[in-house]
């Protein structure tokens, strides 16, 4: 019992500690570095809150509801499109942000979209902006309202059925039982949109909202680099995320409801009108996220004066591809560990959820972070592959735990102490008892860290060891030296390859479901 | 400086010395060295921009004297050095140039008052590599207050600042702004690809290089190794390789007998000034917060 507690506590505090001592900096300023440039906090940080709240609710809002629709008839209903529907949500979330934006730029530049002014200047204002910035979030809440619905029991159905009169009340209690799925996707999209940086800082820039993400970027990217600004603001986004976080978990312990997937309601086929907004969905879905954005991407790549690669490139697809796979894995595992912590005092359970904080901040903040932490004792991993892995395990873990609390906490106690009173051994119930039921979540878990890690930039910028550049980091070398086709014919060939091993290894976790 | 490119395979065959490279945006690569502090990970630091080359040397970060006295500099590029050697320039580039889509551009600073076409501009705010701009178009206006005044006379109805180089061309492309002021590196490159572009060198010119520095922090070998790095690239076989290799190839060489790359003008037909790298580095958190508060944040 004891072991079970500090394991995940042992690891939690390794992973917390770089972001612990950044966020006291503002407190403590000896935790920072030595060499500190002349700067203080200066003005402007309220009113970026204030915006960075704005478009962080405004995006969570406006993609709860079709997330909650989208869920529904992916896992509630049975239908032809809803694995076209399935690869779209996941080329969505594949495409990382820089390269989404990137697309759209093209885009916004053609003569097309500069006949038609009104719809570039809403592109290029607020609508433009929570729009993208909700269909980007619509993957992640979208996997995180069905696992809400797998939960959801016939028993359940047939009394409300029996006993509720109105059909309509009859849908709306019917929809409560993911009220804590959704909840828990709202606060994953505010987070995550409280420190999206790419799309905010170039389909937003011609707003000229200042915002907390980009008073970090612009405190640790703009000399004097401001360590004590960049960490205020890294804490404002903290406490920002902290009030979501502590519902959640409120809700969480409300609704402990054990899942079991056998007993889950049976699909049945939508209604028409439900098919046919569904298959138009999947299709407005597909060309605003994916088709138009990668097109125009492609289109530079294939242009007549398109530029060759440059060396290193193909050597970078590989770098990449090691540091996501072995970062996704070191990531489950420690999300396992975290949704599985549920013994021990309160305090250390409360304390082995401080990772959570890495899910907060933006990943120039961790960078810095552990740049601070790891550079010298007790812990001088900078330099080593180890420090990216690290940081990576760091930022994805949270997500992940938060994902696979429910089905981790829904597994069957009581086969696992009866096989241990038979005196079943570990590895056995491990491979027999835990590991089957948790496949396909775990297996999901994996993918979409692995596709994150794959196009991370700002850690993979910082941390990587000297010459060995992953593929995110060439892309915008590109970018920044504008060999847009070569930048287009790189991106189009890792998502390609992130996209097979994704797809691929999702397919058989699927086939063997 | 960008992908490595065979720059550096072709040193480590000239010398036998291994070389492990990493790229990084120039605001970044500040942030590590300065959080890397007394336990220092890198041997050279390399990227444009002698302002914060100078506060790295001001913070006793940098190794005095790494250049060989045989080095036969050009004229503008010895004006560049500073007196205790602890950087030196491995190509001239000026920090803002206009440049139009096929539409006229003034030859001055001032000339920006005339017309009614967006300008557009990369924040300083945003990027790190767009303050030497600013620096650069405030020294030749004539100082800090004259550029102040220059850029609110320009006003909020035209002036149009873009988070990055590649946004601000895409505004440019689309027709947002009829002129953007970029780095020149950034314009020829693009004006060399895409014709339909032009680059006008504005008088003066705020020249800006590319530094290079070596680490106090290195050992003894390393900082030798590191010198004959530093040779290397003051080589006309060096200076060839960076044109090939970086994204700022496009830079006046800083070494007698090496022509600049095709489509730049000669560096001598332009009138240049040098912004002070200690004094605009200095005053870079000021600058910033009046961009912030009068112009955009």
């Amino acid at each position: 019992m004891a072991v079970r507690a500090l394991v995940p506590l042992l690891f939690g505090l390794v992973i917390a500690y770089p972001l612990l001592r950044f966020a006291l900096l503002p407190l403590i300023p000896a935790l920072g570095p030595a060499m500190t440039p002349p700067g203080g906090l200066g003005p402007g940080l309220g009113i970026a809150l204030g915006n960075s709240l704005r478009l962080a609710g405004l995006t969570a809002l406006c993609t709860v509801l079709p997330a909650m629709w989208l869920a529904t008839m992916l896992e509630r209903r049975c239908w032809g499109g809803a694995r076209l529907l399935t690869g779209t949500l996941l080329l969505i979330f594949l495409l990382p942000g820089y390269l989404d934006a990137a697309g759209w730029q093209i885009l916004l530049a053609s003569r097309a979209m500069t006949a038609l002014p009104r719809l570039r200047e809403a592109f290029l204002g607020w609508p433009g902006l929570v729009g993208l910035m909700s269909l980007k979030a619509l993957p992640v809440a979208t996997v995180v309202i069905r696992a809400g619905w797998a939960g959801f029991q016939p028993r359940l159905d047939d009394a409300t059925r029996l006993h509720v009169r109105s059909p309509w009340r009859r849908r709306t209690l019917g929809l409560r039982p993911i009220g804590p799925a959704a909840i828990t996707a709202v606060l994953i999209v505010f987070v995550e949109a409280m420190h999206e940086y790419g799309l905010a800082a170039t389909l937003g820039s011609r707003l000229h909202l200042k915002l907390l993400v980009s008073e970090v970027y612009a405190s640790l990217s703009t000399w004097p680099i401001s360590w004590f600004r960049a960490a205020t603001a890294g804490d404002l986004l903290l406490l920002a995320a902290l009030v979501p976080l502590a519902v959640r978990l409120w809700f969480g312990r409300l609704t402990p409801a054990p899942l079991d997937q056998a007993l889950a309601v049976p699909a049945r086929p939508p209604s028409r009108l439900e098919g046919s907004a569904a298959i138009l969905a999947t299709a407005a879905l597909f060309a605003a996220g994916c088709a138009l954005p990668l097109t125009a991407l492609a289109t530079d790549a294939v242009l007549p004066s398109a530029e060759l690669l440059p060396d290193g490139a193909w050597a970078a697809l590989f770098t990449s591809l090691l540091y996501a796979f072995v970062g996704a894995l070191a990531a489950v595992g420690l999300a396992v560990l975290l949704a599985s912590t549920r013994s021990g005092p309160g305090p250390l359970r409360w304390i082995a959820w401080l990772p959570l904080g890495n899910l907060a901040v933006p990943g120039i903040v961790l960078g810095a972070a552990d740049i601070i932490a790891f550079n010298g004792p007790p812990l001088p991993l900078l330099g080593t592959p180890l420090a990216l892995i690290v940081a990576q395990t760091a930022t994805q873990a949270p997500l992940l735990a938060l994902l696979l609390r429910a089905p981790i906490r829904a597994r069957a106690a009581a086969f696992d102490d009866a096989a241990r009173v038979h005196g079943v051994s570990w590895l056995y119930r491990v491979e027999r008892l835990h590991l089957p039921p948790l496949l396909r979540p775990l297996t999901w878990a994996w993918g979409l860290a692995f596709s994150r890690l794959f196009f991370e930039l700002p850690l993979a910028q910082m941390l990587a060891p000297a010459g060995r550049d992953t593929v995110s980091v060439v892309l915008v070398q590109l970018q920044q030296g504008l060999r847009f086709s070569a930048e287009a014919q790189l991106a189009t060939a890792a998502l390609l390859l992130c996209g097979t091993i994704v797809g691929a290894t999702l397919l058989l976790a699927e086939r063997r479901r | 400086m960008g992908p490595g490119g065979p720059l550096i395979p072709a040193f480590e065959a000239e010398t036998g010395l291994h070389v492990t490279y990493i790229n990084m945006a120039g605001g970044p690569l500040q942030a590590r060295i300065y959080a890397e502090g007394p336990h220092p990970r890198w041997t050279v630091a390399w990227f444009i921009g002698d302002a914060a080359m100078a506060a790295l040397d001001g913070a006793g970060l940098l190794q005095p004297r790494i250049v060989s006295d045989a080095i036969s500099w050009t004229p503008a590029a010895r004006a560049l050095l500073p007196a205790d050697g602890a950087y030196a320039p491995t190509g001239l580039t000026v920090a803002g140039v206009f440049l139009t889509d096929g539409g006229a551009a003034p030859s001055t600073w001032p000339g920006l008052l005339d017309g009614s076409a967006g300008i557009g501009l990369v924040s300083p705010v945003m990027s790190g590599t767009a303050y030497p701009v600013l620096s650069a178009l405030f020294a030749a206006a004539g100082g800090s207050d004259d550029g102040h005044a220059l850029l609110q006379r320009i006003g909020a109805g035209r002036l149009q600042v873009a988070a990055t180089n590649p946004l601000l061309i895409a505004q440019l492309r689309r027709g947002d702004v009829g002129l953007a002021i970029l780095p020149s590196q950034a314009a020829y490159t693009l004006a060399r690809r895409e014709p339909s572009f032009q680059v006008t060198v504005p008088r003066p010119a705020g020249l800006v290089p590319a530094v290079i520095g070596i680490s106090t922090g290195a050992s003894p070998t390393a900082r030798a190794q590191a010198r004959r790095f530093v040779d290397f690239l003051l080589t006309p076989r060096g200076q060839a390789l960076i044109l090939q290799s970086t994204a700022e190839g496009m830079a006046w060489p800083p070494i007698e007998g090496v022509a600049p790359p095709p489509g730049l003008p000669a560096l001598g037909d332009l009138t240049l000034i040098h912004p002070d790298p200690v004094m605009w580095g200095g005053r870079q958190g000021e600058e910033i917060g009046w961009f912030r508060r009068e112009i955009a944040p």
